[in-house]
């Protein structure tokens, strides 16, 4: 009946990131990256805990948290479909965010710290500033 | 009838899981249906050229030619006599047989192996488990010595023997009417109390073949006493033909029975001087006539399916109180 | 509230003088169409509680409901596989399903059996099957039979990891399709993990810890920071090294986050820390906790 879902999860158990969250991030990530458009079907539980071995409740929980987001809508007897894209235009069309943060990590390399510094430098602010966001 | 449905599903589980079992039983039994009627036809074949050689057995004729043929006469018909009352064994020591079986292999093997723990776990109750357990064999072996036993019956009775088979005689009495149907039954459900009881395919087994030839023996030897003998007496007794007979001794003018053994080593002649002594004025004998057939039978019977009763119920019991 | 799966009140079970008991006033609760990890050391009494609940045995104390009945009347929605995984090793593979048919005609479904017992060769006998191979079709007779609970008995043991997985992954299908409930036992808890959102641990024959996974490592807490008193939190595990204290509490009120620093114990050091204390004292979350049993026998 309906075709195959457009996204698959991959659920990595090591990762110490729970695991309703590793699926609404992989589905944002590939809202962000067009993966995912209006109108695609996401996988149902059913497929995805077969694939993965994992609770069908941690499923319906990510979902769940993504309808809330407004990102997907449940349709009965149908399954889960997207409802609008993640701004995928200001991740790769903003050019003056994009270009301040380039100058920013040229400088922060120019000030001697390497590639893992400058990534626990920029996930320390990211945390500080989204605290209290869900799901940050 | 819903009971009936209920246990299809167990009963046929039953069957497949030993199929190699039943399939051997029953082509036995087929054989041995096939044997009884070749020997029957060979019998009244033997009997039927005997007769029309105008030979007798008791040598009256006075031809020495027919000394012979009466002689291979004979032989075939004591041979015949001897396969009968082989396969009259056979069929007594089947309850034994069968009881070891669903004891060991039908019940206390799974309990030991642990599979009861599936069989116990799909929508059949442990209680329908074990019905089916005991329908199974009950229906096919009924069936199977029920057709055994009247084809022996039949061959048996097919020719005028110059052995012939006494209604009484153990082979016999053990082989018709209904007390095979009983010990059958009986081996049934002891078998599989004793299985339920002791969990352990060999031992249960061994158990349980020890108990019902026990039984059997017993009854062998205690049958007679299952119904009241009818009684003769006098100064001599009468003694009919084709009757059973229990127990013979003297009787004294009080009427006061005592044994065969009294005055049994004393000479012919002391003989009437001993019975004197003693007050002896007559005999008697207990004995079954031909009529007592049934009664013996059936209480024999009754008696049997009121103990296979007793342990199936005890079985059951168990069973509930094990699993809850 | 939703009804519940299996409820505990006082269990107990002794196997006679000599053996002991395997379990002893065990009390507790499991909600319906939850997967719970029934986890603890050998010998913890996993398997006799198990039992129990698939109408196997008859507790010497107490009670165990399933499906708000006896186990033995629920007979006919519950699928237990035992730990050897017993079959009959006369029958064939096909037999055996074919016996499964006829021993649950009521719910059988051939395509949930034929999904796990596909692989399998179809003719070869039973006894000539590997574990691995045992363990599949013990999986499908329990599938095909269609249950409301599925008990588990170390259903994984014997299986190589991409099997487990595969497996892993049928069942959680059936809980998404069905709501069937599922209590798994087995010591290796990282088998699982992922896969279970309820957890009952199980030691010395009571229950130590029983709830939803989240809601008991919510309760807990890994504290690090310089030594000094823990009060008001219940201590289940703690370590000195030098002048620093790891501590696995229990909250009792709210973390002073500024002179601890706080983490969450993974699942895993979570059910260590319990073992390794066994005077840490039993936590029951609401769900987890048997009603009294007047209350039950009332309802």
């Amino acid at each position: 009946m309906a075709e195959s879902a457009a996204v698959e999860f991959r659920i990595d158990r090591r990762s110490g990131v729970a695991t309703y969250l590793q699926i609404v991030q992989q589905t944002k990530q590939a809202l962000r990256l067009g993966v995912l458009e209006p109108g695609d079907r996401l996988p149902t539980a059913r497929e995805v805990v077969e694939a993965t071995a994992i609770n069908p409740n941690t499923v319906l929980k990510a979902y769940r948290e993504l309808e809330r987001e407004g990102l997907v809508e449940a349709r009965r007897g149908l399954g889960t479909f997207v409802r609008r894209t993640l701004g995928s235009a200001a991740v790769t069309t903003d050019p003056p965010l994009r270009a301040e943060l380039a100058e920013w990590t040229r400088r922060a390399r120019a000030a001697g710290l390497d590639k893992d510094d400058v990534s626990a430098l920029f996930t320390d602010v990211l945390d500080s500033t989204f605290k209290g966001d869900p799901h940050s | 009838m819903s009971t009936l449905t209920a246990l299809r599903g167990p009963a046929r589980v039953v069957v497949r899981q030993h199929r190699w079992t039943l399939w051997i039983a029953g082509g036995l039994a087929l054989l041995t249906v096939a044997g009884l009627i070749a020997l029957a036809l060979r019998s009244a074949h033997v009997a039927e050229v005997f007769a029309a050689s105008e030979c007798r057995t008791d040598g009256a004729d006075g031809n020495r030619e027919c000394m012979q043929v009466a002689s291979n006469y004979l032989d075939s018909m004591f041979t015949y006599r001897r396969l009968f009352e082989d396969v009259a064994l056979a069929l007594m020591a089947l309850p034994v047989l069968l009881s070891g079986f669903v004891a060991g292999p039908l019940i206390a093997r799974e309990l030991e192996t642990g599979t009861f723990k599936l069989s116990w776990t799909q929508s059949v109750s442990p209680a329908r488990w074990l019905a089916a357990r005991l329908a199974v064999p009950a229906v096919l072996l009924l069936a199977g010595t029920g057709v055994v036993s009247a084809s022996l019956y039949q061959a048996r009775s097919h020719t005028e023997s110059p052995y012939p088979s006494e209604w009484h005689a153990m082979r016999v009495f053990s082989t018709t009417g209904t007390v095979l149907a009983g010990h059958v039954l009986f081996a049934l459900c002891v078998g599989a109390l004793i299985g339920i009881l002791v969990r352990r395919t060999l031992l249960a087994l061994a158990l349980s073949v020890l108990v019902t030839g026990a039984v059997g023996v017993a009854f062998a030897g205690l049958r007679a006493h299952l119904w009241p003998p009818s009684t003769v007496s006098g100064t001599s007794l009468d003694v009919r033909e084709n009757i059973w007979w229990v127990e013979t001794g003297h009787l004294t003018g009080t009427g006061e029975r005592l044994s065969q053994d009294v005055c049994a080593d004393v000479s012919e002649s002391a003989r009437a001087r001993c019975f004197a002594d003693n007050g002896i004025t007559g005999h008697y004998l207990d004995y079954h006539p031909a009529s007592h057939f049934w009664p013996l039978q059936l209480v024999e019977t009754g008696i049997l399916l009121a103990l296979a009763a007793v342990a199936v119920t005890v079985a059951f019991r168990l069973l509930r109180r094990r699993t809850g | 509230m939703t009804g519940a799966a299996i409820e505990a009140n006082g269990l107990g079970m002794a196997y006679g003088r000599r053996r002991g008991r395997a379990l002893s006033d065990c009390s507790f609760r499991l909600p319906a169409g939850r997967i719970c990890a029934l986890v603890g050391p050998n010998g913890a009494g996993k398997s006799t509680l198990l039992a129990l609940a698939a109408g196997l045995l008859r507790p010497t104390e107490g009670s165990v409901r399933v499906l708000g009945s006896t186990p033995a009347e629920a007979r006919a929605r519950i699928a237990y596989v035992a730990q050897d995984k017993p079959l009959y090793p006369q029958l064939t593979v096909a037999d055996t399903l074919w016996a499964g048919a006829e021993l649950n005609p009521a719910t059988w479904d051939r395509a949930a059996a034929d999904r796990v017992a596909g692989p399998l060769p179809q003719d070869a006998k039973v006894r000539t099957l590997s574990g691995g191979q045992r363990t599949r079709l013990a999986l499908a007779l329990a599938l095909g039979k269609r249950p409301e609970l599925m008990l588990l008995d170390e259903p994984m043991a014997d299986l190589d990891p991409l099997v487990r997985h595969q497996l892993m992954g049928v069942l959680m299908a059936e809980v998404a399709e069905h709501g069937t409930t599922i209590v798994m036992s087995s010591h290796i808890l990282t088998e699982l993990e992922g896969a279970c959102d309820y957890l009952l641990l199980v030691e010395g024959g009571r229950v130590r810890l029983g709830g939803e996974s989240e809601d008991i490592l919510a309760a807990h807490a890994v504290l690090t920071g310089q030594v000094r008193d823990l009060a008001p939190h219940t201590v289940v595990e703690s370590r000195t090294t030098g002048r620093q204290l790891t501590a696995l509490v229990r909250k009792e009120g709210p973390l002073d986050d500024t002179a601890w620093d706080v983490t969450e114990p993974s699942l895993e050091e979570l059910l260590l820390a319990h073992l390794r204390s066994p005077e840490a004292p039993a936590l029951l979350t609401p769900s987890a906790r048997a009603r009294a049993r007047e209350e039950v026998v009332a309802a």
